[in-house]
């Protein structure tokens, strides 16, 4: 036996779902046509809310274009964990001191060697950035910029690609730039530290990170010269905004 | 089987497991925070940490509820960490932004704007049911609260849009 729907709480149902199926609501709307013409625009409502809903996104393969290869291994300097506890005893801090100056050497070397291994694998990632031969519109490169932290003040140049990537566990901005001897990749990573300029020789690729202002800037590919001068140019044009 | 072999294998088979749902996850976080660059950034990292707990998706079948309580929490942690301003609807420039400005007509403008004036809680069940097609269970289970409460969430949803609508003007709304 159904129970007896009245009005409202028919229209409560149909208002929640405007096709619910419940047996009580479709034996009430066999017998009302106010509920029936609630229902039609219910529906009508729907139909205008699915084409509303979706909006445009962006192409499947470009939203799955994360770096698969990306670590939970922060880059040396950056959010270490404090360790010390004043009171650990001091000869075990002097016996964990004797261990760490160790291998101090063989940790630096590895972790160097990682990084830049990580940053070749994450331009090898995208080689469809290549592809593009158009000038990014400077409004789109300023907006992705700042969405990784970073401002940019001044002229980065011809840009022929830009996005925001995860990059060891951040995002990052990655765009290529056009110099008079080809394209050359740029990341810019704030927060990311280097103490000192450092050469990547990987898989091919040659570049190098350069420290700028607690952050650093990648620049691959092109030779040296061109190489120089993107880094004047990217140095001279954005400031860390984080 | 090498590792690289398992890894390349094991990556084919997120693909084809995730790429199906990426768009709508977009859509999912874009009405979640109506900001374009920043539901582009969530699903990123969504993705990311997809890829890295995928071996613990012991059912494929429920990959796409999984992945939206992932874009869900990682929406919250990335709204958080940016602390994204709240938007003002009467800011926002809709003929500014590519994702409401194609595909559209009057009707549907004035839909899409009274969907960015619905509160938080009632426009998710909302994308939910109609994007998505999920039940009212599955809504529940993805927004941590009881069917009761979603079910007349979205009974107040449809009736806050139809009454902005009809106060609006909207043809479609407006009763003769």
């Amino acid at each position: 036996m159904l129970k007896d729907l009245n009005c409202n709480e028919c229209q409560e149902f149909l208002g929640a779902d405007p096709d619910c199926t419940v047996p009580e609501v479709v034996n009430h709307l066999s017998g009302c046509d106010t509920c029936r013409q609630f229902q039609m625009e219910c529906q009508r409502l729907d139909s205008l809310l699915m084409q509303a809903l979706k909006v445009d996104a962006p192409s499947a393969s470009e939203l799955m274009d994360i770096d698969y290869s990306d670590t939970v291994v922060k880059f040396p300097g950056s959010d270490r964990q404090p360790t010390s506890n004043r009171f650990i005893p001091f000869a075990m801090a002097a016996s964990v001191l004797l261990v760490l100056a160790a291998s101090f050497l063989s940790w630096q070397g590895a972790n160097e060697e990682s990084w830049a291994k990580d940053i070749i694998a994450h331009v090898e990632h995208e080689p469809g950035a290549f592809a593009f031969t158009a000038a990014v519109p400077k409004t789109k490169v300023i907006q992705v910029a700042q969405r990784t932290g970073v401002r940019v003040q001044g002229d980065l140049g011809e840009v022929t690609y830009i996005k925001a990537c995860p990059f060891r566990g951040r995002m990052v901005t990655h765009l290529i730039t056009q110099t008079e001897k080809g394209p050359v990749t740029v990341l810019l990573l704030p927060g990311e530290t280097v103490e000192k300029p450092e050469h990547i020789d990987e898989e091919g690729y040659v570049g190098t990170v350069l420290p700028f202002n607690g952050g650093s800037i990648v620049v691959v590919g092109g030779d040296a010269e061109s190489a120089q001068e993107v880094q004047k140019r990217m140095s001279s044009s954005v400031v860390w905004d984080i | 089987m090498s590792d690289s072999s398992n890894e390349a294998a094991k990556r084919r088979r997120f693909e084809a497991v995730v790429g199906q749902y990426t768009q709508d996850l977009f859509r999912y976080a874009f009405w979640l925070s109506r900001d374009r660059a920043h539901s582009e950034d969530v699903v990123q990292e969504s993705l990311l940490r997809a890829w890295k707990a995928f071996d613990r998706l012991n059912d494929e079948g429920s990959a796409k509820q999984w992945l939206l309580t992932i874009v869900r929490r990682e929406n919250a942690r990335v709204f958080e960490r940016k602390r994204l301003q709240t938007v003002d609807i009467d800011n926002v420039d809709q003929g500014a932004d590519e994702s409401l400005s194609v595909k559209s007509n009057t009707d549907v403008d004035d839909v899409r704007e009274a969907l960015m004036r619905l509160e938080d809680d009632y426009r998710e069940p909302l994308v939910l049911q109609v994007l998505m097609g999920h039940s009212t269970d599955e809504i529940a289970k993805i927004m941590a609260i009881k069917p009761g409460a979603v079910l007349t969430r979205l009974f107040r949803a449809r009736k806050k849009l139809r009454a902005v609508l009809e106060s609006d003007g909207v043809p479609a709304f407006v009763q003769e």
